[in-house]
């Protein structure tokens, strides 16, 4: 034991001592940068490194899954838990963003005719078998909704409540031949009756009847309601005239309009439950019978 | 004679591969818990220590602790000086006091274990006189020397079997 003391092997080690301390206090000296022993180090070992790294990762997930397994689908039953929350709220979301922007129509309605009282409404049905697209909405008689209360959206007029029930109203819209509406033509002040045609309701257009021969009118002027007979407020965007044709009677002209509102996609409406005869309509009246 | 030289170049390129696989498996971020905390490194330079010749086993222990160095991003050299001072010590009972017989390889890893642990509290948290450090003991060193001396039983096996197939087995036999 005493000759290993001497021998050649305890020197060899004591120089690899010697040699691992001067790495330590050359790296200790280097003021927390890589020292030349362990940028020689990371070279080599870095790559290494990145490999075991990656091999690793996919060995532990595969093992997790394995091991994780109850965890796993613990947390799977929550997150479809809070998934179903999520929906029911987006559920929420959908309804409120349609009711707020039933209202937001409401009130753009109301600045613009602040008689008017008003109840907002959701289409919940259609008739299909219906060629002039009637459909149905979710007010009805405890809502205040009467029998031939017009139905408008911000845009213009859809038709008018023909059936009320207690918590539905079905609706018949402009394109039935049933419904007949008093027009005003604020170009050239023409008035007319305008309703519903079997061969234009395909087009989705209604018929200006009975204009004379030398009518005004041209394309693309702009139909509203007259409120004459009081059943329509005046002033409701009806449609443009789309053609100008003669009867086949020749005596006689009568316009296609094609409504400003799309009837048969229309999802929420306003039904107008009360609203006030205007001056201005009693004036215009007054004007024309004058006229005349 | 190419027979030797085949076992000699098959038996220190497994021992490399081993070394390799052992740092990748600790310097890994992702492992399982089971696995977290253990220096895979240390019971294969101490059975290394205990099997080969002295000076091949402190070249190894210091080329692995330079390596375990780089990952744990300490002082570099640190842990390369104690594994080098540890397999020395081993190698140096296992050449004069003890046979190396695998109780004895295992009883030499879990007193390495244990010696590192203190040494590694010593300079790392005591001399640097932060507060509280008892509870590490049993948080982190505890475990850190367990799970190293289980882990080391079944490394010290494979470093067994790599030996056996060395053409100089039978060295310590001889002595």
């Amino acid at each position: 034991m005493k000759d290993f003391f001497k021998g050649k092997i305890f020197k060899v080690i004591v120089a690899v001592v010697a040699l691992l301390i001067g790495i330590m206090v050359y790296q200790a000296a280097s003021g927390g940068f890589a020292s030349l022993p362990e940028a020689v180090v990371g070279t080599v070992v870095t790559p290494i490194v990145k490999i075991s790294s990656g091999i690793s990762d996919s060995v532990a997930g595969f093992f997790n899954s394995i091991l994780s397994a109850k965890d796993i689908e613990k947390e799977n039953k929550e997150l479809k838990s809070e998934l179903s929350e999520a929906y029911e709220k987006l559920s929420d979301y959908e309804k409120y963003k349609n009711e707020n922007e039933r209202l937001k129509e409401m009130l753009g309605i109301k600045e613009d005719h602040p008689d008017y009282k008003m109840e907002a409404a959701s289409v919940i049905g259609r008739d299909s078998a219906s060629a002039f697209g009637k459909f149905t909405v979710n007010k009805g008689s405890l809502n205040g909704i009467e029998l031939n209360a017009p139905v408008i959206t911000d845009d213009g007029l859809v038709g008018i409540v023909t059936h009320v029930g207690p918590t539905y109203s079905v609706v018949t819209t402009i394109l039935d031949p049933e419904i007949n509406i008093g027009i005003y033509n604020s170009r050239t002040r023409e008035t007319g009756v305008v309703s519903g045609s079997v061969d234009l309701s395909d087009d989705g257009k209604t018929k200006l009847r009975l204009l004379p021969r030398d009518t005004a009118l041209l394309r693309g002027d702009i139909i509203e309601t007259s409120g004459i007979g009081g059943m329509f407020p005046s002033g409701i965007l009806l449609g443009t005239v789309d053609s100008i044709n003669a009867e086949n009677s020749g005596v006689s002209m009568y316009a296609e309009i094609r409504p400003i509102v799309d009837v048969t996609r229309v999802s929420d409406v306003v039904i107008v439950t009360d609203f006030a005869v205007t001056e201005n309509q009693t004036n215009e009246s007054q004007e024309q019978n004058t006229q005349e | 004679m190419r027979g030797k030289k085949m076992r000699a170049f098959l038996k220190w390129t497994s021992y490399v591969l081993f070394a390799l696989v052992l740092f990748c498996f600790q310097s890994a971020p992702e492992r399982l818990g089971l696995f977290s905390d253990v220096i895979f490194l240390l019971p294969f330079v101490i059975a290394f220590a205990c099997y080969e010749e002295m000076i091949p086993s402190v070249i190894m222990a210091s080329v692995c602790g330079l390596f375990f160095d780089y990952s744990v991003q300490r002082i570099f050299g640190y842990n390369a000086l104690v594994l080098c001072i540890l397999c020395f010590f081993v190698s140096f009972a296992m050449k004069y006091f003890i046979r190396p017989v695998f109780l004895g390889v295992v009883v030499s890893i879990f007193a390495a274990s244990f010696v590192y642990c203190i040494v590694d509290f010593f300079f790392f948290f005591v001399l640097k006189g932060y507060e509280e450090v008892g509870t590490l003991i049993l948080s982190n060193y505890l475990p850190l020397f367990l799970k190293t001396g289980i882990f080391g039983i079944l490394i010290a096996f494979v470093v067994k079997k790599i030996y056996d197939l060395s053409p100089l087995r039978a060295k310590f036999d001889n002595n």
